[in-house]
């Protein structure tokens, strides 16, 4: 997906913007504080009718006025024009239109234009806890499959039920297998997609990982379930008895305590747990790499190559490895980057295709031809 | 939260709307001025209808529908098949799936499904007196609804039912995620019915 024309206003410390982008990389560069993230989050909100930093809307409109608007004209690879508006006032809340039709349930518009997002927090997904991981892999395989999606929210409710039961006294045996039942039917369709693509990035990462850092460092994916799947077990079975194995457990904690809700992955660089060993830069890299494997899962699946926002993340990295990954994104589709210091793209030679340049400066965007 | 911008007998009529299922404040003071603009007959067309539909509907004693008369003419219909008993969780599902005119059973109303975070156990719900029609039955169709607690109540309901040698069926999965009875076509309730299935 290209997205070939933006047009802001009102949208954060955008007054009236209107850009045109180019296919392959796109560098908005410029001091801090003068709305390059905010240009990341109009298209996001775009594609995902939300923003990634704030949950209220009402702090994406230019202080002082009553709305923003947000167009952007979005180009498939077959060809396809998508043109996408957004517009949002407190008195008339969000409306979206796609190719000049209201469209009434956004979710039936989400995953029209596919996206990925790399912003620093998303380091958490390799330095945090296993919260972070499980949601990387809940949000990407939601966009794949409505109906993962659908057993995802199907499997909360029943966890939360559950959970709520398990507190009683006097609990009824033939209740709790009944919730038992029902937190095995969604979850085992969750975890067997899990695996599936945690395999899937495995390979993924390996490759962008080696490109990325240039030499010979292996990286290595694991879901880590809380019970085991022998070769040739039954995944309802063996989940299923698990819950049985900590039954006194978990009504003396009133807690559900074995199944996706609780999995981890485990991230190895050379075959140390990179949680533990990994360097700054090397989180970094990994998570990049995470990032483009995520990409290339869902253009696998969507025959559709999302668009990649990197916001911020040079920091840390050496020079070599921004080279690298540039290279490389300058391949596909199209992708956003931020950055304070676009240096580097100036000793860059020998493009396939060359970046384009957009200086950003207090809410207004110019075109560079070079820096 | 009464506010005193309208006079008492008018905040009681907006209080009242308030209290009704999917109306919130604004409409409810919507409802109440459009009530002051009508005609008398028609102001008293309404109230006479809620209090007509207090005094005469009541509960079917067999089957917990909705009936003027007890029984309910399904209950009492020799033509039905008393041997099939259709679980819903409110009289608007049996409402929906006779209008498929596919079903020939009887029906029992649960009154809701299973949910410990509303507070609803089985025993909130009608399934005591769901297991005392079971004597001389040869099938019970589950037709709750596919929420995660309406598939809850299923599997427990046919955890009671099954060891006691009867069929427990449910419809199919035809019926798009996460909707109400209440909410779809005749089309797609009526095959789900015809392909309902063992559990
Ligand atoms: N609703 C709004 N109206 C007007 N200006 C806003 C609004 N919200 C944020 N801003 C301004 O936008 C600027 C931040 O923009 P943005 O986050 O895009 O910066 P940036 O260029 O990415 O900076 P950095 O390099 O520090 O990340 C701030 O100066 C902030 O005051
Ligand atoms: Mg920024
Ligand atoms: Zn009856």
């Amino acid at each position: 997906m290209i997205l070939q024309s933006l047009a802001l206003t009102n949208f954060r410390n955008y007054r009236e913007a209107k850009i045109d982008f180019q296919e392959g990389v796109n560098v908005l560069f410029g001091r801090n504080g003068q709305g390059k993230t905010n240009i990341l989050e109009s298209i996001y909100y775009l594609a995902l009718t939300k923003s990634f930093r704030t949950s209220n809307d009402q702090n994406l409109i230019y202080y002082q006025q009553d709305f923003f608007r947000i167009q952007g004209d979005f180009k498939t690879q077959q060809g396809r024009l998508h043109r996408v508006a957004i517009a949002y006032s407190p008195q008339e809340g969000k409306r979206l239109q796609h190719n000049g039709q209201r469209v009434g349930r956004f979710a039936d518009y989400i995953g029209t234009v596919p996206l990925v997002l790399l912003a620093p927090s998303d380091l958490e997904i390799s330095q945090g806890g296993p919260h972070y991981r499980r949601q990387f892999l809940d949000i990407m395989l939601s966009q794949a499959s409505k109906l993962y999606l659908h057993h995802l929210i199907q499997y909360r409710r029943a966890l939360k039920q559950r959970n709520l039961l398990l507190q009683q006294e006097n609990l009824e045996t033939r209740l709790l297998e009944s919730w038992d039942d029902a937190l095995v039917q969604h979850g085992v369709v969750l975890i067997e997609k899990r695996l599936e693509a945690v395999e899937r990035l495995d390979e993924l990462v390996k490759g962008y990982y080696a490109r990325l850092s240039g030499g010979g460092d292996k990286t290595k994916l694991l879901y880590r379930g809380t019970f085991q799947v022998p070769p040739n077990g039954h995944l309802t079975e063996v989940f299923r008895s698990a819950l049985q194995a900590v039954r006194t457990r978990e009504l003396e904690q009133g807690l559900t305590l074995v199944g996706p809700h609780r999995d981890d992955v485990l991230f190895l660089l050379n075959g140390k747990p990179l949680r533990v060993v990994g360097s700054q830069g090397e989180h970094k890299t990994f998570i990049i790499s995470l990032k483009m494997a995520e990409r290339e899962y869902l253009q696998n699946i969507q025959h559709e190559a999302p668009i990649l926002l990197f916001d911020d993340i040079f920091g840390e990295l050496d020079a070599g490895r921004i080279l690298n990954m540039i290279r490389s994104l300058a391949r596909i589709g199209q992708t956003f980057i931020t950055t304070t210091s676009p240096n580097f793209f100036g000793k860059m030679e020998n493009w396939e295709t060359k970046p384009a340049f957009y200086e950003i400066e207090n809410g207004t965007v110019q075109r560079r031809e070079s820096i | 939260m009464k506010s005193d911008i309208f006079p008492a007998t008018l905040q009681d009529l907006i209080e009242e709307f308030n209290k009704l299922p999917g109306i919130g404040r604004k409409t409810a003071t919507r409802l109440a001025i459009h009530i002051l603009k009508v005609n008398p007959e028609e102001a008293r067309a309404l109230a006479q209808a809620i209090i007509r539909v207090k005094e005469n509907i009541r509960f079917c004693s067999v089957c917990y529908n909705i009936t003027e008369e007890d029984p309910c003419p399904i209950c009492r219909d020799p033509a039905r098949n008393q041997r099939q008993i259709c679980v819903v969780e409110d009289p608007t599902d049996i409402m929906m799936i006779e209008n498929t005119h596919e079903y020939n059973g009887v029906y029992h109303v649960l009154g809701g499904t299973i949910s410990p975070l509303d507070g609803i156990g089985p025993e909130d719900l009608r399934i005591k007196e769901l297991m005392k029609r079971l004597d001389n039955v040869d099938e019970v169709i589950l037709a709750l609804n596919p929420s995660t607690e309406g598939e809850t109540t299923s599997i427990y309901l046919s955890k009671l039912i099954k060891p006691l040698g009867i069929k427990v069926t449910r419809l199919a999965r035809g019926i798009p995620l996460g909707s109400n009875l209440e909410f779809i076509d005749e089309l797609t309730l009526s095959k789900a019915l015809r392909s309902r299935q063992e559990i």
